[in-house]
């Protein structure tokens, strides 16, 4: 009997995407109450620590990645949680408070990146900015994930490993099909292993 | 690594990665004032929050007094001042939406600092356009005509929406003055007659967002909000699908008034002119029933139900939700994919009823494709088996076919698969060209720093071939082109143009900078598969593979027939049978629904064995699920201490006990004896194991 490797034999078939959707593997859970966004909007500054505790350091890797600028991506965590805060009240429960958070940080990113294309061409990410790292495999994976996956990759792969979306939720707030984002996703993990395996990861 | 591995690690990486911003830097923002809090989208304009309300006040006195009244209000009797602001900064935003939406933001000197095109016929509009510093009259009337070269005001009577973001009433009405003068002088100058709806509006974050969001210019963001404010019946994001003419239409069948929307001004009869330029669509559809329209996510609902099909409703994902307007009713064109096929549908916008003609016939083109026509309406048509006829010739074709192939596929139809194929939306791409040749038709267009083309087939949409060819592509290197290259690996490889199946073309350079291209094929049969690199400059062959696809190996006829007759289920009584091959791992993939439960078995490729069956019930409640089958499968093998190749056939259900607890039942044989995994669906914990010897006394396996 022939080989069948388990993790390969899913790309093609229906049924995978199907399981896909529903079994996404989370490797980060950050849970989110939803309720924390009423309790914000009657000004309970707890509530919006705990949601600042909770997703403060996703929104602002989400951030990076598109805007690939520390200074950049850091005002773009601070424009999100001011909105959040200015707009709690106007937040209808549906059960997806991430994907409202991350809606926002992504239209706030995608300003700041035009607003920074018009001044300067976005270039390599500055090795800088991430030698803070201490472990060398992390610094090697994150320098992997910014310079090796297309922009598009990169959202999927943060929104999926460190927020803990599943790919309908991403599929929602990129606006993209959510085959493409099962498939890119699929691509960017095996593009990052490729990369790991190359430098001994 | 594995990938849960490499997500694993991964995770304590961007973990790790934590921002300089604490806490206590958000809440001192946020005690400043609003203003100080630096602004990410129109930086030129201080956004303040406010409850927005819509602004309902007279503007049309621009029109009567002209451009020249304009002028006077604006620089007085003495005429403009003779030195114009050296300080470029924008002053009023308006946006123009008809179809094509775009975006000037202008200076004090009514000049252009900026135009923004919010979608793609707005882009189209805008290119060759240079508009920069034109004087904000001049700009509108280049817009203008070249919407009308272009086809976007083409009818008797147009309806456009001028919105102005501005503070200051008076300036607003001064602008919209000189915009609605700019547009009356091109409409009259080509015989057209047109309906400005004029509006103004404050620059406010949730118009903003809500535009952003939806990929809308704030105009008719500020358009759509104020209507939902209106009828909260009306979903906003829904509408944000339609035109404005469209809009505009809803609004006259919910009985909204028109003057808490726009700019308003009895006298100048705005609502006798927006209902003469939707005369003949909207008083026909108001006339026939007098009801509303239906919404698009109703129109979504209708298709999904005319399926009768739960399991490709589910899987549906749409591409086209679109308000057209067909021999004066008002219809919704809908398009959407799911498990293969793209599927069409026209349904009356009014009373829901399909427009394609009752009944199910099937049409199989000469190529194999299978298009049918579906019992209650609309098209179905496999987008994912590659096409199985080609072009004839390895001469790129020049002679430009000027109409569409009759039953063949539109050009937008094209551009949409293109998209689609490659998985990116429309605004994603930058360039888009359509092209229809002879044999095939070329979407051409830039994504990330690399050219795409795609070369489809004019009847169907299948692809013929993708070339890919990256921007920094040393071209002046090159000296043989794709058709050659093309050529060139196809008489390597022994084969005629039209027994070779998709073709994939990729330019680059390697290490050694070396100009070569990548040609990929399958033959017709899907027998083989090719790879060939031939060198940019001499048309040398760098590397050649080529490899069996299914060496030997059972039809996909012959898969199906092993596993209806092993379920002992009739073909016939099975729904959305599929069949995949899978040539790396020699195996076929045959699914399908049957009595409320998806079967999906995995068949050897060469010796038809089954090799694993999954079970699944469709009502089962997949969302409770961590773990997949497998990851299941995964759990029990390493828990049997059994590898995956030396196990035989595998089974695996999914179900739920009397506690609503969810599980994945794994099931092999292995060494003569069989093993039963019930395994937690969340957790993935071992529930319950059954080793038991087959057919003989042996000693249990220790686990």
């Amino acid at each position: 009997m022939p080989s069948v490797p388990v993790n390969e034999v899913k790309g093609a078939s229906n049924m995978w995407m199907l399981l896909q959707i529903v079994s996404d593997p989370t490797p980060v859970k950050r849970p989110v109450d939803e309720g924390w966004i009423g309790r914000i909007a009657e000004g309970d500054m707890d509530a919006f620590r705990m949601l600042y505790d909770a997703v403060s350091g996703s929104v602002y890797a989400f951030a990076y990645s598109l805007v690939r600028n520390r200074h950049d991506a850091e005002d773009v965590l601070q424009e999100t949680f001011l909105r959040i805060h200015a707009y709690a009240a106007a937040y209808r429960p549906q059960g997806k408070p991430l994907a409202w958070i991350f809606t926002i940080a992504r239209h706030l990113a995608q300003d700041k990146r035009r607003e920074r294309t018009r001044i300067q061409p976005l270039e390599v990410f500055p090795s800088d900015d991430i030698r803070q790292i201490e472990h060398a495999e992390h610094r090697i994976l994150l320098h992997a994930l910014l310079n090796g996956l297309s922009e598009e990759d990169r959202q999927i792969v943060v929104l999926h490993t460190a927020v803990g979306m599943k790919h309908r939720e991403i599929a929602e707030v990129m606006n993209l099909p959510l085959n493409t984002v099962l498939s890119r996703h699929h691509r960017a993990l095996k593009r990052l292993k490729a990369i790991a395996k190359e430098e001994n990861v | 690594m594995t990938s849960r591995e490499c997500q694993r690690r991964l995770a304590g990486a961007l973990n790790e990665w934590q921002p300089s911003v604490s806490f206590d830097d958000i809440v001192q923002a946020l005690q400043q004032p609003r203003d100080t809090v630096p602004l990410l989208s129109f930086p030129d304009h201080r956004r303040t929050v406010r409850r927005w309300i819509p602004v309902a006040v007279a503007v049309c006195l621009m029109l009567m007094i002209g451009v020249g009244g304009a002028l006077l209000h604006r620089y007085g009797a003495s005429g403009p001042a003779p030195v114009e602001p050296v300080v470029d900064s924008v002053s009023t935003v308006v946006d123009i939406d008809v179809n094509p939406g775009i975006e000037l933001s202008i200076n004090a000197s009514d000049r252009i600092v900026t135009a923004h095109a919010v979608n793609d016929d707005g882009q189209s509009v805008l290119k060759g356009l240079d508009l920069k510093q034109q004087p904000l009259p001049t700009a509108v009337q280049m817009i203008f005509q070249s919407m009308i070269t272009r086809g976007y005001v083409a009818d008797a009577d147009n309806l456009i929406l001028v919105t102005v973001q501005n503070a200051d009433q008076v300036e607003a009405d001064r602008i919209h003055g000189i915009i609605n003068g700019g547009v009356d002088t091109v409409m009259s100058e080509h015989n057209l007659s047109v309906s400005v709806t004029n509006q103004t509006v404050e620059a406010f974050d949730a118009v903003t967002q809500f535009a952003q969001e939806y990929g809308i210019s704030n105009g008719k963001a500020a358009f759509i909000l104020s209507m939902a404010e209106q009828q909260p019946t009306l979903e906003a994001a829904a509408l944000a699908e339609f035109s404005f003419a469209a809009l505009a239409a809803i609004a006259q069948h919910q009985d909204i008034p028109l003057s808490e929307l726009v700019d308003y001004d009895a006298e100048d009869g705005l609502w006798n002119r927006i209902i003469g330029a939707l005369s003949n669509e909207v008083a026909q559809a108001e006339t026939t029933l007098g009801v509303s329209l239906l919404t698009p996510e109703k129109a979504k609902q209708l298709a999904l139900k005319g399926l009768h099909n739960d399991w490709i409703a589910e899987n549906a994902l749409f591409v086209r939700v679109e308000l057209v307007w067909e021999k004066g009713a008002p219809v919704y064109r809908l398009e959407f994919v799911s498990l293969g096929y793209l599927y069409e549908y026209a349904i009356d916008a009014i009373d829901g009823e399909f427009q394609n003609p009752d009944g199910s016939t099937t049409t199989t083109e000469p190529n194999g494709t299978i298009r049918s026509t579906l019992a209650g309406g609309g098209t179905r048509t496999d987008i994912d088996t590659p096409p199985t006829k080609a072009t004839t010739t390895t001469t790129a074709p020049t002679t430009t076919m000027p109409t569409a192939v009759e039953g063949g596929i539109s050009d937008e139809k094209a551009k949409s698969i293109a998209l689609f194929r490659l998985g990116i939306k429309e605004q994603d791409a930058t360039g888009i060209l359509v092209n229809r040749l002879e044999q095939y038709i070329s979407v051409r267009f830039f994504y990330e720093k690399a050219l795409y083309a795609f070369h489809l087939d004019p009847s169907n949409g299948k692809s013929i071939r993708t070339i890919f060819l990256p921007e920094d592509t040393p071209v002046e290197k090159y000296n043989i082109d794709e058709w050659d290259a093309l050529e060139i690996a196809l008489t390597q490889a022994g084969l005629q143009m039209d027994e070779c199946g998709e073709q994939t073309i990729m330019y680059g350079v390697d290490k050694n900078q070396t100009p070569y291209i990548d040609v990929t094929f399958v033959d017709r049969s899907y027998s083989y598969s090719y790879y060939y690199r031939i060198n940019g400059k001499d048309g040398s062959i760098i590397t050649t593979t080529s490899a069996p696809l299914v060496p030997d190996g059972i039809s996909e006829e012959q898969a199906k027939s092993i596993v209806f007759t092993r379920e002992d289920i009739p073909e016939q009584d099975a729904h959305n049978v599929s069949v995949g091959r899978h040539p790396q791992e020699q195996e076929l993939s045959v699914s399908f629904t049957y009595k409320n439960q998806l079967y999906c078995v995995y068949v050897h490729g060469e010796t038809g064995k089954v090799m694993k069956s999954v079970y699944l019930p469709l009502d089962i409640a997949l969302h409770q699920y961590r773990i997949d089958e497998w990851e299941a499968q995964e759990i029990a093998l390493a828990h049997a201490g059994v590898p995956v190749e030396e196990c035989d056939e595998r089974t695996i259900m999914y179900g739920a006990d009397m506690n609503g607890t969810v599980y994945i039942e794994v099931i092999f044989a292995t060494n003569g004896y069989s093993y039963y995994y019930r395994i937690h669906g969340e957790d993935g914990s071992v529930l319950t194991t059954t080793i038991a010897p087959m057919g003989g006394n042996h000693d249990a396996p220790s686990l």
